[in-house]
């Protein structure tokens, strides 16, 4: 799946939070977002996922060539597109096994057997050193962050996505659960290796299991650098400062001349 | 489980283990037991449960117009888990629970699909030390449903060591109003007492979630619902399966 973002422009709560953003991601393809808190990454993965409470007043988002703006939440979902949450929703009495079987079903067309289910998703638990019981259990409800993060890479597993959104989900996990989840994340890109992965963090650790092939920083709405992984270093060594003052800079030197 | 049918208002069917006369039931034995009520529009039943009986009673209606007027009796060391479940074209309510003796022990899980104009009010007296009632009402009003929940309980002065609890959640999917006025009459210093209520729709963010995994609007909904109504609902299979196929013929 390619997505294309275009000269984006998006309002929340009548303030403009994303800035002519442009972004392209191909197939394969794995972007990573860097940058100080507040500056829309998270709208950005709203956004892409259809939020209404996020206006788009301007430009396009294509996936394939083709505008998804006009797509509902569940539509762009049955495109392939995932969005893995910093804070997934806990939703009390819907069980977290009659919520999965609905999104299998539903993304497939047909209902789901439960005895392919079960297997599938014994497997998917297991592998991601999971508690069986949290299957039967309301939807994040009582789950620890952990396992919360847990959850949301199960959902990969079992609606195989082929564009995912990782939105902060490294915060919050311990050292063992983050090496579970970015092992269990990396063996589904290389099943998968069409699948393109968009990361929002803030932290290069994640980034050891999924080798981005693209670095952005984002700033006031709109990407000001563009690197490779070693960018993603510099910023854990240095922080963001330096990059923010030479967008400041340039713009005064943009000024001057 | 022993099921007692109440067909157009009459008892029709019993167990040894029980008594009855007239409209009146006599628990005496533990046990669970379903009251099924069919064909009925006015229903007066009291209901007795004798010292040191546990009692788990699952009530469900299904009917079209109907009142009940049912009278519950805890005496000494009894306690009753109610699951009560209604699905009524009208609904007119006043149930009565008292709790006689100490240590009787009330546990009201109520569920309720409203497709037209449901009242309930329920009246919880505490005539003695060391009783407690947990009342929990979960209920959904269609498109042009009303509700209105009135929850009176009451607690006398020294009647101490008493646990008072409600908690009422409507949700409505229409624009009508429902009322909840949870009061509690409270005359003891030595009380433990606690109360919520909400009425509003479905929370964004929850809806939001659901459809980022290919779900549409109206499954969200759905199962929504179930899990609103049969979520910590422990009921029998059957009764259970009855609640589904009421959810999915109103949510298709």
């Amino acid at each position: 799946m390619k997505l294309q973002i275009i000269n984006l422009n998006v309002v929340v709560d009548n303030k403009e939070i994303i800035k002519s953003l442009n972004l392209d991601i191909n197939p394969q393809e794995i972007h990573v977002i860097m940058g100080p808190n507040g500056v829309g990454k998270s709208t950005l993965s709203r956004v892409i996922m259809g939020d209404p409470n996020y206006k788009v007043i301007n430009g396009d988002i294509l996936v394939d060539g083709k505008s998804i703006l006009k797509l509902s939440v569940d539509k762009r979902s049955k495109l392939g597109i995932f969005l893995a949450m910093q804070y997934p929703m806990e939703i009390d009495g819907v069980s977290n096994q009659d919520f999965l079987r609905t999104a299998i079903s539903s993304l497939n067309n047909k209902r789901v057997g439960l005895y392919e289910f079960i297997l599938d998703c014994e497997k998917a638990t297991s592998e991601l050193k999971m508690d069986k019981n949290l299957i039967h259990r309301s939807l994040n409800t009582g789950f620890s962050g952990g396992e919360k993060k847990k959850n949301e890479v199960l959902q990969i597993k079992l609606l195989k996505p082929k564009f995912i959104i990782l939105d902060e989900l490294d915060s919050g996990l311990d050292v063992d659960s983050l090496k579970i989840v970015g092992e269990n994340l990396r063996q589904y890109k290389e099943e998968n290796e069409d699948t393109s992965i968009l990361i929002i963090t803030h932290h290069p650790k994640i980034l050891e299991y999924l080798k981005p092939d693209y670095v952005h920083i984002i700033s006031d709405g709109k990407i000001i650098k563009t690197g490779s992984y070693e960018l993603a270093l510099d910023i854990e060594k240095k922080g963001y400062n330096d990059y923010l003052d030479k967008t400041i800079t340039l713009t005064k030197e943009e000024e001057y001349e | 489980m022993n099921k007692i049918l109440v067909i157009k208002n009459k008892i029709e069917k019993k167990d040894n283990d029980i008594e009855i006369s007239d409209n009146k039931i006599t628990f005496k034995e533990n046990g669970d037991y379903l009251i099924d009520y069919i064909d009925c529009d006015e229903v007066n039943i009291d209901i007795y449960l004798k010292e040191n009986t546990t009692i788990k009673l699952f009530e469900y209606s299904n009917n079209h117009d109907i009142s009940f007027h049912n009278h519950y009796f805890l005496e000494k060391n009894t306690n009753l888990l109610l699951f009560k479940f209604g699905s009524n074209n009208n609904t007119c309510e006043e149930i009565i629970f008292d709790l006689n003796d100490v240590n009787a022990k009330l546990n009201y899980q109520f569920r309720s699909i409203a497709t037209n104009y449901d009242v309930h009010k329920l009246i919880i007296n505490h005539n003695s030390k060391n009783t407690s009632s947990y009342i929990v009402n979960r209920s959904i009003a269609k498109e042009n449903a009303r509700i209105d929940f009135t929850v009176d309980s009451y607690l006398a002065k020294n009647m101490k060591g008493c646990h008072l609890d409600q908690d009422t959640k409507i949700i409505t999917l229409g624009d009508n109003n429902s009322i909840i006025r949870p009061n509690m009459y409270i005359s003891e210093v030595d009380v433990e007492a606690r109360h919520a209520s909400s009425i509003g729709n479905f929370s964004y963010d929850d809806i939001f979630y659901l459809m980022t995994r290919g779900i549409s609007y109206q499954q969200c909904l759905k199962l929504l619902i179930k899990g609103f109504i049969l979520g910590k609902f422990i009921v029998d299979i059957k009764t259970r399966e009855k609640i589904l196929k009421i959810i999915n013929d109103n949510w298709r």
